[in-house]
């Protein structure tokens, strides 16, 4: 599914924000291919995600995890999900898999000129995209803006508009920091997708928007 | 999802964090409201409950409220519709699987999506029109197998079933883009119960352009900046 995709938000707060998926095709390359994705694992995790997860272990890097039984678990259909929030990391990731030529298919979400830049610099030619046109029908019935930017960052949607509502108002009466805010709202995201960096700057940003507005 | 009124004490602590706001406390104890439950399982993998509440009744795996949990929980794999989970690989593997090629457009309208649910039937606002037009919806896509694809009906059983987000996914030749980009617009205007995320898989020109671009630009559809890249490592590679 298109989960990486659909993040809402300002175009400037996706500077740093790099969801990353890998993944056999199945029936095509996937018969044997535990021992490429754990490879593929092994070189991102090895260049510091913001976040990675598993749907397999239900666990996700800001719950913390054990890499190495994380890496043991990989199957040949496991999926490999996470986030960066440095385009220089996701190049050097890509540089090597290119390098170690495993075969496994990788998608970056992101601003579309940016991730087309990574990959130059990395020396691949983008195949295809998935471009995000924005939401349709009905759009009275969605959270405000401020929260949507939250939610959205776990594709599946299992960050409730309610709790990013009740961390939004604890950073911005200052019972909590951004990070530490950050921190549990990346916690129902298991897939690792959730980029805390990005949600650290967002409650940050809203929290100095709140004390001005009070001066 | 249900609680268990014996162990629960109204505590509200578990409110704030069901994705559908499903969750009410009355007289000092939670309930769910069972229509606007769609099974993620929120509740019963996270939610800190003081008294370990929640639970799975046994009508969540029966069918038709099955369907609620295959469309719900990321975290389990179904058979309940055949095919496993929300979606297909779509563009992840696009490289290898060559499902969109040069030439060619897909469409994936997640329903539903972002935060909102949809009642299945809510997708027949545009599946109804489309099937009208010869639509052939992705046979590896959980949601087709809810639907009649000659008339794009939904399946009486599961109308009224609330789930977390379907996809209605397809690909076309490119000549048909504009007439079937208008359909989707058009459809849109009268989607008054949920809303949905509207993502096209394109396949990149030789050059380096993405030719769906100029010609959402002309119809007036705004193309955003974000985009998932498939960067083109996969092997066997297709370069259709
Ligand atoms: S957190 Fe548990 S005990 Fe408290 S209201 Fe919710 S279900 Fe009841
Ligand atoms: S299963 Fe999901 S939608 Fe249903 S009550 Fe639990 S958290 Fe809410």
């Amino acid at each position: 599914m298109s989960h990486t995709l659909h993040r809402f938000g300002p175009e400037e707060t996706f500077q740093n924000d790099f969801p990353f998926i890998s993944r056999p095709a199945m029936k095509i390359n996937s018969d044997g291919a535990a021992p490429k994705m754990r490879r593929v694992m092994e070189i991102a995790l090895d260049h510091e995600p913001v976040n990675w997860g598993s749907l397999t272990t239900k666990q996700n890097l800001t719950m913390g995890f054990d890499r190495e039984e994380l890496l043991n678990k990989t199957e040949d259909n496991s999926p490999a999900m996470g986030c960066f929030d440095d385009r220089d990391k996701v190049v050097a990731v890509l540089k090597q898999l290119k390098e170690e030529d495993l075969g496994m298919s990788v998608v970056i979400t992101g601003l579309r000129d940016k991730v087309e830049e990574m990959c130059h610099e990395a020396g691949l030619t983008p195949h295809s995209a998935d471009l995000a046109l924005g939401i349709f029908g009905a759009t009275e019935l969605l959270p405000e803006d401020e929260t949507l930017c939250f939610t959205t960052m776990c594709g599946h949607a299992m960050l409730s508009a309610g709790l990013v509502r009740q961390i939004r108002k604890a950073v911005r009466e200052g019972r909590m920091t951004p990070e530490e805010g950050a921190k549990i709202l990346a916690k129902p995201c298991y897939c690792g997708i959730f980029n805390q960096t990005r949600a650290a700057m967002l409650l940050e940003q809203e929290k100095e928007a709140n004390q001005k507005n009070e001066e | 999802m249900k609680v268990n009124q014996e162990l629960c004490v109204g505590c509200g602590k578990c409110l704030p964090f069901c994705p559908q706001g499903a969750i009410h406390v009355e007289n000092r104890k939670a309930y769910i409201d069972q229509d606007a439950c769609v099974e993620c399982g929120i509740c019963v993998r996270q939610i800190e409950c003081p008294r370990k509440a929640f639970y799975e009744p046994p009508e969540v795996n029966e069918w038709p409220r099955s369907v609620r949990k295959v469309f719900g929980d990321p975290t389990e794999k179904h058979q309940s519709t055949g095919v496993r989970g929300r979606g297909t690989e779509e563009v992840k593997t696009n490289d290898v699987t060559g499902r969109v090629k040069r030439g060619e457009i897909g469409f994936a309208l997640e329903f539903g999506r972002p935060s909102i649910g949809t009642k299945v039937k809510d997708v027949e606002v545009v599946t109804i029109p489309l099937a009208e037009r010869g639509i052939v919806f992705e046979p590896c896509n959980p949601l087709t197998s809810l639907l009649d694809t000659k008339t794009g009906i939904v399946h009486d059983d599961v109308r009224e079933e609330k789930i977390l987000s379907a996809i209605v996914e397809f690909a076309i030749p490119f000549e048909r883009f504009e007439e079937i980009a208008g359909v989707v617009y058009e459809a849109a205007k009268h989607c008054t119960n949920t809303v949905f995320s509207w993502g096209l898989v394109v396949r990149y020109e030789e050059d380096g352009t993405i030719a769906a671009v100029p010609v959402l630009e002309k119809m007036g559809i705004h193309v955003p900046k974000n985009a998932k890249v498939n960067v083109g490592l996969g092997k066997p590679f297709c370069n259709e």
